[in-house]
């Protein structure tokens, strides 16, 4: 089980909807999802994932859990009940459909019962502070011990969790003690790209868990107009960039920031907030589609490649006695999975039936844009 | 049946067993805070923490802590005078010659530090360090300073020593079997760390 970390230092940057379209993104892929929401003062995880029928399903979440795992504030009256934990974590997990038939499977671990009044009455009642600091504490091991249950009671591939924004206990919980993976999102912006310096400094200092490698950052620039001009664009990402890398005042601090991926604006988005990944919308459509898009496909390369190469050669395969159904079966395969293996499959494909040169065009361009990676750096941290 | 094994009241923690099982119990005496512990924790309490053998019975579990809340009590009641003689040396030591604040300062050190009463030591080397003829001589200042060091860094120690009570191997394997499977004793060094850090995440000194 791989733990991905959505984080930003400031709220309003698209954390939530990211979560949702990787979760979708990996279930397409047969990939087995578990997403947690530990933004626990303000939760929306489930709107943004669930279906509203799903929600209304959702009878717990995070704070059912702590304070049933933890006991709290109950009266000392039987020893034994106060050892015996939930056997099991279903009171407190939502299972998401999603339309693909891969195989793949998202389980949601909500909030709780959010915006109920009886939620945030439950959250009041948990004392972080002395969840984690006072004498004999126990958040930390909550926490591990979640996660330990999570693994073994639905073996996910992947644990997607939308951390709090800010400087927090939990936040602290959902980017130094638990993921493999902080993508960070930021708004190009001084404060922004400040809190989230120092925050991603702080997670690299943070010591680990003996075995346990240092996190990997993933720092991505997020709701960018897309209003600048390809070489003006590029311009203030390396700007942003070059302020991640500056050296800290205790160099060992400093940050190497390899590449910064770039999330757009989506006006829609601002009136009503939908999933882009596993949607009708084609790329073509839509900007902030083609950046998650290009972001996941860096990040899952390896998971993602041999996959799509036998969804191509299937595609393909009765093509000399129905062409027309070989193309249907490759435009449909690249408006679901657009990425260059299936945009270059779709190209030759019209190259060797000469279809009309705007249509291959258009692929050509899309082509080019989603495998545009850069060639001098290492690029950012890989999963698969 | 509720036995009573082992206590120290100045802040009510105990050690009591139930059955087969042993749990170390503290104030505020909330379920969430029992902790299960092996038997030899219980021992290595009295020898190396200062908790004191007891061997009580009680019915249940409502006379068991109405009798810790009535020692915690007493032994606060005990500890007052103390409190109030060290307020009043404080308050003579504002005219008082450098020789007996230096007196005072050998007291701390032969007395109070070896005994264990690290909060009656601080309290003293505060009102003594605050002093303007011990700000305005410098090998009692130094040496002030340096005493209040080590009471706060004994008084931090104690603070630690007591707090790993709490991080039973036992009781973590009993309440968080996975996790505790998964990392073993690097679990409570972690809880612990992040305690003393006062912060998931380290921000920097």
């Amino acid at each position: 089980m791989r733990t991905i970390t959505f984080y930003s230092y400031k709220g309003g940057v698209g954390r939530s909807l990211a979560v949702a379209n990787l979760a979708r993104y990996l279930a397409s892929f047969g990939q087995r999802v578990f997403a947690i929401d530990l933004d626990l003062e303000a939760p929306g995880l489930h709107y943004k994932l669930a279906s509203p029928a799903e929600q209304r399903s959702i009878r717990g979440g995070v704070v059912d859990a702590i304070c049933a795992l933890l006991q709290l504030g109950a009266p000392l009256s039987s020893a034994e009940a106060a050892l015996s934990a939930p056997s099991s974590l279903r009171d407190f997990v939502t299972r998401v459909e999603h339309a693909t038939d891969s195989g793949g499977s998202i389980h949601l671990m909500p909030a709780g019962q959010a915006p109920s009044a009886a939620y945030f009455r439950k959250l009041a009642a948990v004392s972080f502070h002395d969840l984690f600091y006072a004498e004999g504490a126990r958040g930390v091991p909550f926490f591990l011990e979640l996660t330990e249950r999570i693994k073994s009671e639905y073996a996910p591939d992947y644990l997607l969790i939308d951390a709090r924004a800010g400087l927090t206990d939990l936040s602290g919980v959902a980017t130094s003690l638990l993921p493999d993976l902080v993508i960070c999102l930021l708004a190009n912006n001084q404060e922004s790209l400040e809190g989230a310096r120092s925050a991603l400094r702080a997670i690299r200092r943070t010591p680990r868990l003996p075995g346990r490698p240092p996190v990997d950052l993933l720092p991505v620039l997020a709701r960018i107009p897309r209003t600048l001009d390809d070489s003006a664009e590029q311009a203030r990402v390396e700007s942003a960039r070059a302020f991640l890398n500056e050296p800290a005042e205790d160099l060992a601090d400093t940050l190497e920031i390899p590449e910064l991926f770039v999330l757009h604006a989506e006006p829609e988005l601002e009136l009503a907030e939908a999933l882009r990944v596993g949607g009708d919308i084609h790329p073509d459509d839509s900007p902030l589609l083609r950046g998650y898009l290009r972001l996941f496909m860096h990040m899952f390369s390896g998971l993602i490649e041999p996959k799509l190469a036998s969804l191509v050669e299937g595609a393909v395969k009765g093509a000399m006695d129905d062409p027309d159904g070989a193309q249907r079966k490759l435009e449909a395969l690249t408006a679901a999975f657009p990425h260059p293996i299936s945009y270059r499959a779709l190209l030759q494909f019209y190259r060797l039936r000469q279809i009309d040169t705007e249509k291959a065009l258009r692929v050509a361009h899309r082509y080019l844009e989603l495998s545009q990676v850069s060639p001098e750096r290492s690029g950012p941290p890989k999963l698969s | 049946m509720i036995s009573l094994i082992a206590a120290a009241f100045d802040d009510g923690w105990a050690f009591v067993r139930q059955g087969y099982t042993v749990y170390l119990v503290r104030p505020p005496y909330k379920r969430s805070s029992l902790v299960e512990v092996s038997e030899s924790a219980a021992l290595r309490a009295v020898h190396a923490h200062g908790f004191t053998p007891e061997l009580r019975d009680y019915r249940d579990w409502a006379a068991l802590i109405s009798f810790l809340r009535e020692k915690i009590a007493e032994s606060a009641a005990a500890r007052a005078p103390r409190a109030a003689e060290i307020d009043a040396a404080a308050r003579l030591l504002r005219r008082a010659p450098p020789d007996v604040v230096a007196g005072y300062l050998d007291r701390v050190e032969r007395e109070l530090l070896p005994s264990g009463e690290h909060r009656a030591a601080i309290r003293l080397l505060s009102a003594l360090h605050g002093l303007e003829h011990v700000m305005t001589d410098p090998p009692l200042r130094a040496r002030a300073a340096r005493l209040l060091d080590a009471a706060a860094e004994a008084a931090s120690a104690s603070m630690d020593r007591r707090a790993a009570l709490l991080d039973d191997e036992k009781d973590l394997r009993r309440k968080f079997p996975r996790a505790m499977e998964q990392w073993g004793e690097a679990l409570p060094e972690l809880m612990r760390s992040v305690r003393r850090r006062g912060s998931l995440l380290w921000m920097g000194e």
